[in-house]
């Protein structure tokens, strides 16, 4: 322990504009690229936020501690990275302010040790009201008013999007990943991308799936122009025919996982060779072996072998005499998407194959050899599986870097949308402080701001009593509910769960015993049925945490054929449908609605800055009626702050879209009409943003607690000086 | 031990293309421009510690050979170098025109956003006129006739001077490209016709005239070959057989178990004994030549050879596929058991040939064979291998032309005639654009400037020796003039014909010097009347090829142009 450095704000703010400073000449709609070379000589154009601040490789604890921050918000929403930065460094800037003008009233501390003492004090005292601003504050103002201005993705009652929309959310996010004059032409394919491959229904799964095997379902191609890029039919395997015999019309596939020449001793044997003669036998058997597996094939119309495995000359061979075409070497997760969307299972050993009945078979349309850039692979045109139509993306790039960009945009762009069909939860990941004098105060204010629009507010003292009583008997049963879950496998518990998670929108009256009515039901329901058990449930379900249990419903809704996983899922939903009703009432005099949805699935807002306008003014209006000085700070504090991204937006010098007018002309927009008129065409999502100020305010909150930095010697090296930081 | 040292943090820059950027840039550009064209000079690309020394004017080679130091220099040549490798044309155009597009922007002193955006309509404004049909710089391929295939072929070996051609033997080599080209074109069409195959075979020593085109393949002689044993076959058509397993008696593998042999069995003589087995089946179906992609055990070589059958071993992966192709033989994977008899194919002849030192093999196919050899032949390795990389280019050239069935003349006329017609497009009734691209109408014409200036420098620089190049006022393509020619006259007395040889002079004709202010002409619409006298050195440029790399230099030009930082990993 040799460096102790103590950390003030002043560093933090350091650090974080120098990032600011980088991230901002890629920002917005006039932003330009980074190229990223690599001493082994690889080039990489990339406009992406989070692979910029990757790339920079900090030497700063607090630098790498904020590029973490970014990483982990990027892997939920992925988007938002630049955004994070700029948000964060004008969210310390105002804090510095307020800090400086808080200690400079005071005059009673002289000594810097007890001044520095006395900001970090109050430092700390305005972090704390940062912390319960969100639950406080900014839920409500997300609930009563912006939800006003949101449109939604959605027609109809059904997750159906039309294509006008799509294509103006996909564009607004392509124009922040990708050079200004290719945005709009692969924003297009990426949504008739999304549309050829989604049959009806189903949007959310397909989204899954593109999502997590979007490596397997696209190819790169360099020495072409973006414009090149295009949608092929089928499944594209990134190989070339071994064997390739010509076929019309379907086709049936065998997908092995083994050489199908039976070797001359297996492992663990050992062959002992005592005539000439013996060998040669052998040698024969094998060759006859292999030649009555090929046949058999023919016979079985199989006119397609796909292997993960190389095989032997000899099968080859016949597989060119019986004219079966032949895949062979193909990666094991590009073999497993296609048994996933074919539906059979890999066949291992020549036995099995000797075996095999029609259902180990493959269907296919078509299977023929695609030739792309240098390469020919194999493209196999397979049927619907559920609500998935196999396509895949060609995307085209003059080098290897600029394809790069491309693949890793498009698979953004399908993380984002993804989130995008998922409503945000209320109170996720944060506790809600119980403890809070504030409490009367947040609500009074509301109250004058929504001018009384709850009645249900008179009615909720009644209430609270009961809900109490439900919240207590609920707390006690709470884990031993969970643990039932976990080995429990329920049809009917994912019914229930729906009655839970939709009851709560119902009318707030009748809440409290519909709450625990349905609480019971729960618990019966998984009294009766906790006989079989599933293992890896139980930990997931012990993890709790808000991303876990996001990533368990993806997965159940994934594997929506497999009932144990889709019962998983639903009871993934119980739990937290549970656990939320259950915060809900704890902290039901704080949220006054007992809705457990925050942002509907789908909302949408005008990009350029529309959700910051808006978050700006409502806050600044709620600062106005607030009569705690805390919250009337951290309000203004959080609303000067958002305006430092459209500020970045708007910074071209060209004459008619420079930040101030717009500010003025919005400003007067949602004062006079109450609402943004002629905004852009294009969209965002409102949850994306939602997340992205939730991640940041608790970024702030992890940064300014610290106050020291310590640095270790291990080994020989000197860890790094800690003040000076050296990104520029 | 292995030292763990923690890593750097990257190199940030700011502002990627200052001033001495853009100095490495410009050098970069002449290096490339004085290579460009049927006269441009060449570079000899060395290291100084001996070791091979390469003389070439091909961007191929060039931009391989030379270590670029700046990173939007690497980006560029790796841009340019993906392109050569798919189309192998028309590389030095992109690298060139990408190079010009750069220094053009940054004198222009606007933001580089809105330029990317102008350069991006321009190019679709380009792609398009070249694609539509009333585009009257670039000719139908027609295949009654062999002229404009010939025009497509001379036009890439023309501009390699670095294979050191006469005139003569320059067109003697395009002839003899294209003939191989053509006998590789199957004579029956139907749902499984392909391509087939040149194989070029390098011999060095001779003199290009000696350069021939034979139908079938070439393969190295084997060793001890008694002469009889061809004679005797040269009767009729010979049963071939190819296998593509090794027959070298070694024991196939056991994969994860452990084979055990006791001493008396020899794994060897009980494969070997297998091997003759075949090989005295081979001699009953009276096969006349084996061909083995590995190695054949001496001792079924030698009993084969009593026996009257050539053996071929040793021919490797590559000549596998042309050679299965070719004779219609089946290879064979399985010495195991008796091989089928419809695996055999057929040859029509065998016979020795000889090039200067080498004797060669010569496997005659049948008629329709659609397998030839290009036997190339030069004075020294390294005109050899530029010669090779220039008939590879022409072959590619010509095989493009089969998807897409034009060309582009040739030149500079192209390029001037481009520029013109934009020039022409963009001053007149371009509210539209404006609103879309969002910029001023100076700014737009100031983009559209330095667009035109960067196609019509690249026309200019097809001219080495100090000549001036013109354009013409009423088809806009280019004309030359040469240095030495006296000040007074008028430039109709001392120009010929146009770049790309379509037009000859005539009195209506006026022209300007390229590069200068010219007025803005509208060019001539009037293709059509001209198709039918196509002039004897015709110059074409192969259609995708050009196309591809315009689309690509411009992409890579705004690619760099729009950088706004470099980060440097250098751990």
């Amino acid at each position: 322990m040799n460096h102790v450095h103590s950390l003030d704000i002043g560093t933090l703010i350091q650090i974080a504009e120098a990032l600011e400073s980088i991230v901002c000449q890629c920002f917005g709609p006039n932003g330009g690229q980074v190229l990223f070379t690599k001493a082994t000589g690889e080039i990489l154009v990339t406009r992406d936020g989070q692979r910029v601040l990757n790339s920079l490789l900090l030497d700063h604890p607090i630098a790498r501690m904020i590029v973490d921050c970014v990483s982990a918000h990027c892997s939920v929403t992925g988007d938002g990275a630049k955004s994070f930065i700029l948000l964060l460094s004008a969210l310390l800037r105002g804090l510095q302010a307020l800090v400086d003008k808080g200690t400079a009233g005071q005059s009673t501390c002289h000594s810097f040790l007890g001044r520095a003492k006395q900001r970090s004090q109050e430092m700390k005292h305005v972090t704390d009201c940062l912390l319960t601003f969100q639950t406080q504050v900014l839920d409500q103002i997300i609930r009563q008013h912006l939800n006003q201005h949101v449109t939604s993705l959605f027609t109809g009652d059904k997750m159906t999007v039309t294509n006008d929309k799509m294509r103006s959310i996909m564009e607004a996010y392509f124009c922040g990943k990708i050079g200004n004059v290719h945005c709009k032409f692969l924003s297009e394919m990426a949504c008739d991308y999304f549309f050829k491959c989604t049959c009806d229904q189903g949007r959310g799964q397909t989204l899954n799936l593109i999502c997590r095997h979007f490596l397997d379902l696209h190819t790169a191609v360099k020495g072409f122009p973006i414009g090149s890029s295009r949608i092929l039919e089928g499944l594209v395997l990134h190989r070339d025919f071994t064997v390739y015999c010509q076929t019309d019309g379907q086709l049936k596939v065998l997908v092995v996982t083994e050489p199908i020449q039976p070797p001359l001793s297996d492992a663990g044997t050992t062959l002992l060779l005592r005539s000439n003669f013996q060998l040669q036998s052998s040698n024969i058997w094998i060759a006859k072996r292999v030649e009555e597996i090929m046949n058999f094939l023919q016979q079985n119309q199989v006119k397609l072998l796909l292997s993960s495995v190389k095989q032997s000359d000899v099968v080859l061979y016949h597989a060119k005499l019986c004219g079966i075409s032949v895949v062979q070497c193909i990666e094991a997760d590009e073999l497993s998407l296609f048994c996933y969307l074919a539906g059979i299972a890999p066949l291992s050993s020549p036995w099995d194959i000797l075996h095999t009945r029609d259902t180990d078979l493959a269907n296919a349309m078509f299977c023929k050899p695609v030739l792309l850039g240098a390469h020919r692979y194999a493209q196999i045109g397979l049927m619907n599986r559920g609500d998935f139509s196999p396509h895949c993306v060609i995307l085209c790039g003059s080098i290897p870097g600029l394809t790069e960009q491309c693949v890793s945009a498009f698979h953004g762009g399908f993380k984002m949308l993804q989130h995008v069909f998922q409503p945000v939860d209320l109170c996720q990941g944060q506790e809600p402080c119980n403890t809070n004098p504030n409490n009367a105060n947040a609500n009074e204010a509301h109250q004058v701001l929504t001018h009384c629009s709850l009645e249900t507010v008179v009615q909720e003292d009644s209430i609270i009593d009961t809900l109490n009583k439900t919240s207590d008997r609920h707390d006690i049963r709470c884990p031993t509910t969970e643990e039932m879950c976990a080995s429990s496998n329920l049809v009917s518990d994912k019914e229930q769960g729906e009655v839970i998670t939709e009851d709560p929108r119902a009318n707030q009256s009748s809440l409290a015993a519909d709450v625990n009515l349905d609480i019971r039901n729960t618990q019966t329901g998984i009294l009766a049925g906790c006989k079989t058990t599933g293992d890896n449930l139980d930990e997931q379900l012990k993890q709790g945490n808000m991303n876990c249990v996001n990533k368990a419903r993806e997965m159940g809704s994934m594997l929506g054929q497999h009932g144990c996983a889709f019962s998983s899922s639903a009871i993934q939903k119980d739990s937290t449908a549970a656990k939320n009703t259950q915060r809900d009432i704890r902290g039901s005099a704080l949220t006054q609605e007992h809705v457990d949805v925050l942002i509907e699935a789908g909302s949408v807002l005008p990009v350029g800055g529309s959700f910051e306008f808006l978050l700006h003014h409502y806050l600044r209006l709620y600062a106005q009626h607030s009569l705690q000085p805390e919250v009337k700070t951290t309000c203004s504090l959080v609303a000067d702050a958002v305006l430092n991204i459209p500020r970045n937006i708007y910074n071209t010098k060209s004459t008619n879209r420079h930040f101030l007018q717009v500010y003025t002309k919005v400003s007067n927009d949602i004062q006079s009409k109450g609402c943004i008129i002629d905004g852009p065409r294009l969209l965002e999502s409102m949850s994306c943003k939602y997340q992205l100020l939730v991640s940041v305010l608790q970024c702030v909150r992890s940064l300014v607690t610290i106050d020291s930095l310590i640095g270790i010697d291990r080994k020989t090296q000197n860890t790094t000086e800690g003040e000076t930081e050296d990104v520029e | 031990m292995s030292r763990l040292a923690p890593k750097k943090p990257s190199l940030c820059s700011d502002g990627p293309l200052t001033d001495e950027v853009c100095q490495t840039l410009s050098v970069f550009r002449e290096i490339l421009k004085s290579c460009y064209g049927p006269c441009g000079r060449l570079k000899l690309i060395h290291n100084n510690r001996g070791g091979r020394v390469q003389t070439t004017s091909s961007s191929a080679v060039l931009l391989n050979g030379v270590p670029l130091s700046h990173p939007a220099l690497k980006l560029l040549a790796a841009s340019v170098m993906n392109h050569v490798s798919r189309f192998s044309d028309c590389g030095l155009f992109a690298a060139i025109l990408g190079c010009t597009l750069i220094e053009n922007t940054q004198r222009l002193n606007m933001a580089s956003s809105s330029v990317i955006k102008i350069y991006r309509q321009l190019l679709n404004l380009s792609i398009a006129y070249l694609n539509s049909e009333d585009c009257s710089c670039r000719v139908k391929v027609d295949f009654k006739s062999s002229q404009t295939l010939l025009a497509l072929a001379r036009t890439v070996i023309a501009s390699k001077p670095a294979c050191m051609l006469t005139f003569k033997e320059g067109e003697y080599i395009s002839s003899m490209v294209l003939k191989a080209f053509l006998r590789t074109v199957p004579c029956t069409v139907g749902p499984n016709a392909c391509l087939g195959k040149v194989v070029i075979v390098p011999i060095e020593g001779n003199i290009a005239q000696d350069t021939a085109v034979l139908s079938g393949l070439l393969v190295e002689m084997p060793e001890a070959l008694p002469l009889s044993n061809i004679k005797r076959l040269s009767s009729s058509c010979i049963n071939v057989a190819v296998f593509n397993v090794s027959m070298s008696g070694d024991l196939s593998d056991a994969a994860d178990g452990t084979v055990e042999i006791s001493c008396t069995v020899s794994p060897e003589a009980a494969i070997l004994e297998q091997l003759l087995r075949v090989g005295k089946q081979m001699v009953s179906e009276r096969v006349g030549l084996l061909v083995c992609q590995k190695v054949v055990h001496p001792v079924l070589k030698q009993y084969l050879q009593e026996q009257h059958v050539i053996v071929v071993d040793r021919l490797g992966s590559a000549l596998m596929e042309p050679l299965v192709q070719m004779t219609g033989a089946q290879s064979v994977a399985s010495y195991q058991s008796a091989v089928p008899s419809n695996c055999y194919g057929l040859l029509k002849d065998l016979c020795v040939v000889s090039f200067g030192s080498k004797e060669l093999l010569h496997l005659i196919p049948g008629e329709d064979s659609t397998v030839c050899s290009l036997v190339l032949c030069n004075r020294n390795e390294t005109t050899l291998s530029e010669l090779k990389i220039a008939c590879q280019t022409a072959e590619d050239v010509l095989r493009l032309s089969l998807t897409k069935p034009f060309a582009l003349l040739g030149g500079g006329c192209t390029e001037t005639h481009l520029a013109s017609y934009i020039r022409s497009k963009c001053t007149n009734r371009i509210e539209d654009v404006l609103s879309d691209l969002a910029c001023s109408y100076t700014e737009y014409q100031l983009a559209v400037d330095s667009f035109c200036r960067s196609l019509e420098s690249l026309a200019r620089s097809l001219e080495h020796d100090g000549g001036v190049s013109l354009v013409d006022l009423s088809h806009g393509h280019r004309w030359f003039v040469q240095a030495s020619s006296p000040l007074d006259s008028h430039w109709k007395d001392l120009v010929n014909s146009c770049g790309c040889g379509l037009f000859e002079k005539h009195q209506s004709l006026d022209w300007a010097i390229l590069g200068d202010k010219y007025p803005s002409l509208t060019p001539g619409e009037d293709c059509s009347q001209f198709e039918e006298t196509t002039p004897d050195l015709f110059v074409l440029d192969s259609f995708p090829a050009k196309i591809n790399a315009l689309q690509i230099a411009v992409e890579t030009a705004n690619l760099i142009l729009d950088l706004r930082y470099i980060i440097q990993d250098v751990n």
